[in-house]
């Protein structure tokens, strides 16, 4: 009985760290404002993954990514992509080294990313979503 | 004056330091380096044969292979991509593996002209990239086939559909190369004319199953004993028309069949392909089909998994029409049941450890096993040892 309620104990404790750290870092994915596309997660996956390159309408989707050890980059990999960096890395040799896909493209910092969707229609980026201005339009937060 | 002078020095300034430094911009964005590398050592248990390029002694040649790719994107349609590649075998002598040019129709249809690897099964055209796969290779019964690129053409389309997405792959060329037979210790020149082939790959989140087929005329060397046999005894015995039948030297006829499903839900790996070659005429060697399944599982930053595979040969003994009554018809069917008639299984138990992003460690036990197929003459076991072999190593790519 003691043992089951220091089980609870311990979830509680877990489940509102895992919250509030959620809560702190809170991820945005952003497209060009001139983007009227609805956008859905698995969507988001596969653009990211080089497994979709157009969006509902059509026209071209250009997925940029952040660099390794850039913050919202461990968390994108798994709230969204469902895959360790390991993963990633050995899915995306897979299609280097074939040929057959290339990865996005890496910028460094959330300011980078804000700046290179505003600039382009077809651009979709991720990131804090402090560092979201009026130049982005957000399509869902993480 | 000083001012007039300072706005005059810095457009001067700009030009001679920013132009420099955009064109080297420039040329960095458009050239891609990238570079996989694989050290491996392993030894076999037995001394009689070699298992997957290992003997009883340690060995770090089998699988060490170093690779490094550049591709440059000359406009947006155009790109060159080269990949050279050092392989341990090979005494790390660089040889391109990858040369092509990229035409992009659109950002879902690559035309690509140059040398290309040879997509025969799911994992022949990453083969050297051992980071991309759970193992330490890929099960070596599966992929037997030596012959690694080819030079020509392909195009590969991507088409989405819902949830799921497919890449189209058609190609077509040929290859000359010399290939260095392991188990025989000699080296035979082969010749692939209208290598043509196409395979698809159906994939959603979790899910990946490829289909492909390839078919190309064979025209190959014979091992020094073979071509002694056909033309110093039977030819001269009255049996050329068996030679001709049975002869590799004269063109033949080859399908490539491969399905595969690959598997990767929830930290569970399962990887099941099935693989078939066959000749328009009868063929002592690779006339086989081979299969294997593994199932893993991922713990974090390990991975431990488990794979059955089996190779078996397909002997056409009734293509043997040598009069049953004479002396060489059991000579040929020897021949036949010694080079072409074995059934290997191989278990292999692994596990992967990644150690960060780009490095992994990898440790794995395989037990091969080797049988007659339909033995010759009841209880022939098959001249080769059953052996264990055992690897560790380390993949990267950069």
């Amino acid at each position: 009985m003691l043992k089951l309620k220091k089980v609870l104990l311990a979830n509680l404790i877990l489940g509102c760290t895992l919250f509030s750290s959620a809560a702190f870092s809170e991820i945005a994915v952003i497209v060009n404002p001139a983007n009227a596309n609805s956008v859905d997660v698995d969507e988001i996956k596969r653009i990211f993954l080089g497994k979709q390159s157009s969006f509902a309408d059509g026209s071209a989707a250009t997925p940029i990514d952040q660099s390794e050890g850039s913050a919202p980059v461990e968390e994108f990999n798994q709230k969204v992509l469902s895959r360790s960096s390991s993963q990633l890395k050995a899915y995306w040799s897979k299609l280097i080294f074939t040929g057959k896909g290339k990865p996005p493209q890496k910028l460094g910092s959330d300011a980078d990313v804000v700046k290179a969707v505003a600039a382009e229609a077809d651009k979709i980026g991720y990131v804090n979503a402090s560092a979201v201005d009026g130049s982005v339009k957000v399509l869902m937060k993480l | 004056m000083k001012i007039f002078k300072k706005s005059l020095l810095a457009p001067w300034l700009a030009a001679s330091l920013a132009i420099p430094m955009q064109a080297q911009a420039a040329i960095e964005d458009n050239i891609t380096i990238s570079g996989f590398a694989s050290f491996v050592g392993g030894r076999f248990s037995e001394d009689t044969h070699q298992f997957a390029g290992y003997d009883d002694e340690v060995t770090f040649s089998a699988d060490s292979i170093m690779g490094l790719q550049l591709s440059a994107q000359l406009s947006d349609k155009i790109s060159v991509t080269t990949q050279l590649v050092a392989k341990g075998i090979d005494d790390y002598d660089v040889e391109a593996e990858l040369a092509y040019l990229t035409y992009s129709v659109n950002r879902n249809w690559d035309i690509r002209a140059g040398r290309i690897r040879a997509p025969f099964f799911y994992y022949s055209d990453f083969l050297d990239v051992g980071y991309a796969y759970p193992w330490i290779r890929p099960p070596s019964d599966i992929y037997r086939i030596l012959l690694l690129s080819f030079d020509g053409v392909d195009t590969l389309y991507r088409m989405n559909h819902g949830d799921w997405s497919s890449t189209w792959q058609f190609f077509y060329g040929n290859e000359d190369e010399d290939i260095e037979s392991v188990l025989i210790g000699e080296t035979i020149p082969t010749e692939a004319n209208a290598f043509t082939g196409i395979n698809v790959t159906l994939s959603n989140d979790w899910l990946t199953l490829r289909g492909g087929f390839v078919s190309t005329d064979i025209t190959q060397g014979l091992p020094s004993a073979l071509e002694n046999f056909y033309d110093n005894v039977l030819t001269p015995a009255g049996f050329g028309d068996v030679v001709a039948e049975w002869d590799i030297r004269e063109e033949k006829n080859a399908e490539y069949l491969a399905f595969a499903a690959i598997i990767d839900y929830n930290d569970w790996l399962f990887t099941a392909e099935y693989t078939q070659v066959e000749w328009d005429r009868p063929n002592i060697i690779l006339n086989d089909e081979a299969w294997f399944v593994m199932a893993g599982r991922r713990f974090g930053d390990f991975t431990v998994h488990l794979t059955y595979a089996q190779r078996e040969d397909d002997p056409e003994f009734e293509a043997n029409t040598i009069p049953e009554a004479h002396p060489l018809h059991g000579v040929f069917d020897g021949i036949l049941s010694d080079a072409g008639n074995s059934e290997d299984t191989t278990i292999t138990a692994g596990v992967r450890y990644d150690i960060e992003a780009g490095v992994a460690l990898k440790f794995e036990v395989s037990r091969n096993e080797r049988d007659i197929a339909e033995p010759l003459f009841p209880g022939h076991d098959s001249p080769l040892d059953d052996g264990t072999l055992i690897n560790f190593g380390v993949d990267l790519v950069f």
